[in-house]
Formats: C-alpha cells, structure tokens, sequence
C-alpha cells in the first residue's frame, strides 16, 4: 500500500504533466515541421531535455508553457540537422508561428471534435480511402498499387476529400461559434 | 466565408508540404504566403488540426475493425500496432537505447496517442439517425430477428414487431405512441410511421403537429390530438379523443374526425361512424400501473437473489447501496467481508436505482467518487456491478468503475475507455511504470447510455485467463500475461487517485453516471454464476 505520506515521485508528476500537454506539444511541433512524423520525432527527443531539465520546473507555472520552449529549439535544431535534403520552413518564420500557435492551440480540441463529426458524414468508401492513407503514413503509390488505381487520380479524391473535410470543420465552427 | 480564390492553391501548398511533395518553388511560395498573413497562418494551424483528427481517427477505426475480429490485445500492444501502421517505428529505437524515461513516458504517450483528440458522443451525434426512443415498457416480447430495443434504447428508423407488452415510444418530434402487442411498426423518421397491425394509441402535443401515422388502410395526420387506432383484421378503427385528425384514404376525399368521432376503415370512404370510445385502448393509461408492478416483482426477486449472494463465502466485499437515506458510506453486506470495512463516499448523490425503492448513487463530478480498502492478494476474482453510464466525455481518456490508487504493482484498474470498452488492467511494474491491459470490444455505445448494464470481469491466475461479461453473456476471453498478484488494496469506485498528495492537475477518470451494485468475489466466478448475478 502507498504511503499516503510519501509525496509522488518526481517521474510520475513529469509523465502525468507531459501526458497532459502531449497533444498540444505535438500539436504545437506540427505547424513548424509540416508534418506528424517529424513533429513526433521532435517531440520525442525534446521530452528527453524536459526531463533533463525537469528539477528546475516550477509546479506553479504552466507546464506546457515552459515545455514549448524545449521543443521550439528541440525542433530548430532538427531542421539544422535535415536541412540540406529537405524543404524546411526558415527561422524567422518558425519563431512567428511558435509565437502564433500557442493562442491558437485553445481552439485545437474543438477543431478535432468537429472534424471527427464531419468524417462521419463521409460514405464508407471515401473513409475508407482516409484510413488506410492515413494508417500509411501517406504512402500513396503502395496505396495505389493495392486498390489496383492510378496514384494520381487516387491522390486527387483524395485531396478533394480532404477539402472538403476542412470545410466541413470550418462549417461547424463557426455554426458553434 | 467569400470564396477566395487561393483556397484552392493553399490547400495543395499545405497538402503538398504536409506530405512530402511539395517542390521547391512551392515551398518558396509557401514560406511567403505564411510570413505575410496571419489569415493563412491561421488555416495553416486549423489544417494541421484537421490532420491530426484524421490520423487519430484512422487508428481509431483500424483498432476498431480489429477488435472486431476478436484479436485483443494489450494497451501496449495496442500502441505498438499503431505506431508501426503510423510509421513510428522510431520509438523502438528508444526503448532499445533503454532509456528508461523514454519508456515510462512512451507507454503512456502511446495510450494517450490513442486515445488523445477521441470524441466518441460528438462521433455518435455525427452518426446517429435515431428518430425515437422507447421510453417504457411492460412484458415487452420482441421478434429478435429484427429488434429488441430496451427501455431507454434510442430508436432508428427501421420495422419493430412486438409479439406481446405494452411500450411507450416517445418520436423526437414529441409525438408519443403506446403500442399493445402484437403489433408491427415501422419508424420513418421523428414525425412518422408505417402501423401494420396492432393497436396504438397516440399523444400528439402541439409542437409535434402533424405527426403522421401511415396504415394499411390510409394516413392518418394528427392536428395536436390524443387518438387511438386499432389495426385489426376485421373492422380496424380510428377515434379521436381530443382535437383534430385528418384521415386520407385512397381514392376519397380527406376527412377530419374531431374530438368524440371514430371512424371504420375497412373501406375508404367508409359511413361507418362512431363515437369514440376510450375504454378500448386502456392499455396506455394501465401502462403506469404496469410499469410499477413489474418495477416491484424485479425488486423482490433482486432482494432474495441478493441475499443469497451475500451469504456466498467467497463474496469479501458487497454494496447493495440499499444504505439509509442520506448515508455517507456504503455499508459493505457480504456475510464473510468482515476485513473490508464499508465505503467512504466522497461527492455523490444519492439516486434512484435500477427499480423504485432501489438506492444508487450518482456520479457527476470529477470529485464524486467511493473510496474502499481492500486488503490482501487476489489470485481469484471477480469484480461485478450494476450501472447505468450517462455518456463518455469527449476530453476524458478513461472512466473508472473501480480503481486501485496510483499505480503501484499489483493495482487493479477496471475502467471503461473512451471508445465504450472495458479495461481490466493489473499494475505489473510500478517503476516503469508498466500495466498489463486487457481490453474488450466496444460495449458502451451510445445506445447503452442511459441503460442499466450489469458488467464483470473476471481474473483467474489458475486458468491463467481475464473475462469479461456484460448482461451475463460473456464478451471475451483474453490469456494472462504476467504473474503479478492482484492487490487492490486502497481503491475508489466511479474515479481514480494517482496519489494521495497529488500536485497541480493530474488525469481525470472520473465515471459519470450511476452504480446500483457492486461486489468483489474471491473466485472466479463460471458462466453460469455470472449469467445469475445479471438476472
């Protein structure tokens, strides 16, 4: 049994804490990097530092707040490490939208409650199509290969349904706003 | 919204870089566009948003068609699976590196990646095309080969065949319609129905106006009105108590029946006129009656089953919540309990359980919870409730039915997530922390809110197997993993304490709903034993 004495260790406090902040991290990675691998690569690298640097966190501040700044350089420093074979937004621009993201991350749970809504209204092919492209990781030319269609046409409904899912999202936000 | 004419182009900028494909010069382009607007910064955001949700949806949707086809596996097992199909492999590498943080911290990132943007009663409401609900219900004998809807069930459009019971079905649009078996009915939305035979009887307020009714023998619109009609072979019928009815009939004119007039329709256009005769469709009004007395006989037998459970030696712990009114703890009845001492109740309302003159207690907050001790080890048990869960919150991960303290080896966590399905999870390692999960198929879906269910999980080293029940039915079977002793010891129905002293915020996995029963047996109760409990 527990002693109910004993305060809580200071991994369980960090794991709870960062569980919490976890989607906004990511979310808050994603719009720098682009893309959901990348911002999971960073975010995973970056807890190491958070936990590196956790003694010096103080419980009365937000967490995610103090976080953030280890995954801005956490990310920063991985596009310094990719930079020469790929397309990587540059520095200036980076720290705009870090600055920019983290009001915006409030409106981030009702934008995901309402695109979960509006892939409901979707018929059973076109989720279907999602799916696997999502469970993927994108890959749409083994994706292709196995439904037994071109790429590109595949790629075009698909990015016509991923249109019309953003403005569906649109849509309901601003009938609940 | 204007239609912007970059919509179009932003959208392959941000597709393109999102996926890899974007070429150079589009990136320039990119880059530019989001230095120079904040309006496009901002889609930028509510893209990626909108990426997330349908990645975290596919793995939802891939975890539920496995599940669906009985593979089960652990929480982490799950994750596995997940991040293999999303392509996160990399997080393999950490946990060889045996950084030790890595995968404290990855065990439950990854439970919470599946489980993080989830919002099943927003999905539910996106899917729903329910167009009633069966509000009560007396000796209901459904055909099972088409529906058998309980009380509370929401209903969707589609043919019901009641072969005997009285049931209330209460239309969205407000309409509400007592049927007496046998009956047939097909719901067509919230305002109409197709009646083949039977007899209904029908309560229209006002702001359900022309609701209507479609037979055999014509159409029916109601004009706000109560109105019964008969569909029998021979001389079916239609009158009106109250208000205004307006009767179509193939090849007639419309006609209006009012307050006190019945009318045969066996031919269209039929003279036969009546005068309205109310004592013919009693059964709606001996439908309260009906429901008290069958209300009355459940709590007799519960209350004999009951006691003979309680005498089961096995039984170390059992809240009947049959506790006087207004009591601050749970009385713990089990004839052998003498260790388990009663439950503390912290928040919590008392309520009405699954019959009149039933105790329950509500839980609504993230505060309400009961808090137990439960001593000793368990190689054996068998965890049983009665509760009626009210919704799974879209921002919570898990809801507790009952729970071990923080997590130290050898907790127990029996909870439901956030998809509807049960977890019994035994704490294998407190640092790292590490749980062997074992998860069910979806149970709690949105037709369930609201209804009793009887739910059990049982644990059994010997066997070496975890099973779950619901209703008495097993739902599934799944092997033990580890070899870990069970040892609940402080625990809490309906939440979950992480620690004690817990600072700042922590996880919220409180139960909203209500529990009428509980019990912890130390045996692994069989089929059959179960199948008892849920009677």
């Amino acid at each position: 049994m527990p002693d109910p004495s004993e305060p809580a260790p200071a991994s369980e406090q960090f794991i709870t804490l960062l569980n919490a902040s976890h989607g906004r991290l990511l979310g808050f990675l994603r719009v720098m990097l682009g893309n959901s691998a990348d911002a999971e690569d960073v975010l995973q690298r970056a807890s190491m530092t958070i936990w590196r640097k956790f003694a010096e966190y103080d419980p009365s501040r937000d967490f995610f707040a103090w976080a953030s700044s280890f995954a801005f350089y956490e990310a920063k420093n991985f596009q310094r490490a990719a930079a020469r074979s790929r397309l990587h937004f540059d520095d200036e621009l980076m720290q705009r939208l870090a600055d920019e993201r983290v009001p915006d991350l409030d409106h981030r749970d009702a934008r995901l409650a309402a695109m979960d809504r509006c892939i409901e209204e979707l018929d059973a092919p076109s989720r279907e199509l999602v799916r696997e492209f999502y469970l993927n990781n994108t890959e749409i030319a083994a994706l292709a290969e196995r439904l037994g269609r071109a790429p590109q046409t595949l790629y075009n409904k698909l990015n016509t349904l991923r249109r019309l899912l953003g403005e569906c999202m649109k849509r309901r936000l601003a009938q609940e706003a | 919204m204007n239609v912007n004419p970059n919509d179009q182009e932003l959208h392959r900028l941000f597709v393109g870089k999102a996926d890899g494909t974007i070429t150079p010069e589009e990136h320039g382009r990119l880059s530019e566009l989001l230095k120079n607007s904040a309006e496009v910064r901002s889609q930028w955001f509510a893209f990626l948003d909108a990426e997330s949700a349908l990645l975290a949806w596919s793995q939802r949707e891939a975890l539920r068609s496995e599940e669906g086809v009985g593979i089960v596996m652990t929480g982490n097992e799950r994750a596995f699976s997940e991040q293999r199909s999303g392509g996160g492999l990399r997080y393999l590498g950490a946990l060889a590196a045996g950084i030790v943080i890595g995968l404290v911290a990855w065990s439950i990132w990854l439970r919470s990646a599946d489980r993080a943007p989830g919002n099943l009663t927003a999905q539910s409401e996106a899917t729903t095309s329910s167009v009633a609900v069966l509000a009560r219900g007396v000796n209901m004998e459904w055909d099972r080969t088409l529906a058998a809807p309980a009380v509370n069930a929401p209903l969707q459009p589609g043919l019901l065949r009641l072969h005997s019971g009285v049931v209330e079905i209460e239309f969205f649009q407000g309409a509400r319609l007592c049927v007496e078996g046998p009956a047939e009915i097909q719901l067509v939305s919230a305002g109409e129905a197709f009646c083949r035979y039977g007899r209904f009887s029908a309560h229209v307020p006002p702001q359900a106006r022309g609701f209507r009714l479609g037979t055999p023998k014509g159409d029916i619109v109601d004009l706000g009105t109560d109105f019964g009609l008969d569909l029998n072979e021979t001389s079916p019928e239609l009158h009106v108590f109250k208000g205004e009815v307006e009767l179509h009939q193939p090849k007639t004119a419309m006609r209006m029946l009012t307050t006190g007039t019945a009318a045969g329709l066996e031919q269209p256009g039929s003279t036969r006129t009546l005068v309205a005769n109310a004592a013919a469709f009693t059964f709606s009004r001996d439908l309260d009656a009906r429901v008290t007395a069958s209300g009355r006989e459940a709590f007799d037998r519960w209350q004999a089953a009951s006691a003979r459970w309680n005498a089961d030696p096995d039984v170390r712990l059992r809240l009947d919540f049959q506790d006087e009114k207004g009591a601050r703890s749970l009385r713990n009845v089990a004839a052998n309990g003498g260790n388990i001492a009663a439950g503390t109740i912290v928040g919590g309302n008392w309520t009405e359980g699954r019959w009149p003159g039933k105790g329950a207690l509500q839980f609504r907050s993230v505060s309400d919870r009961v808090r137990l001790n439960l001593p000793g080890e368990y190689r054996q048990f068998t965890f049983s409730a009665w509760v009626q869960l009210h919704g799974l919150s879209t921002r919570q991960s898990q809801s507790s039915l009952c729970m071990s303290q923080g997590i130290e080896t050898g907790g127990i966590h029996w909870q439901v997530l956030h998809d509807g399905s049960l977890c019994l999870g035994i704490v294998a390692s407190s640092r790292p922390s590490v749980t062997d999960d074992y998860i069910s198929p979806v149970v709690f879906t949105r037709e369930r809110f609201g209804q009793w269910t009887h739910l059990a999980a049982v644990f059994d080293m010997a066997t070496r197997e975890v099973r779950f029940y619901v209703n008495g039915e097993r739902l599934s079977r799944h092997a033990i993993k580890g070899a870990v002793v069970p040892k609940p010891s402080l625990a809490e129905l309906g939440n979950w304490m992480p620690s004690p002293d817990y600072p700042g915020s922590h996880p919220v996995r409180n139960f909203v709903g209500a529990m009428d029963d509980f019990s912890l047996c130390a045996r692994a109760l069989n089929d059959s034993e179960v199948r008892k409990l849920a009677e």
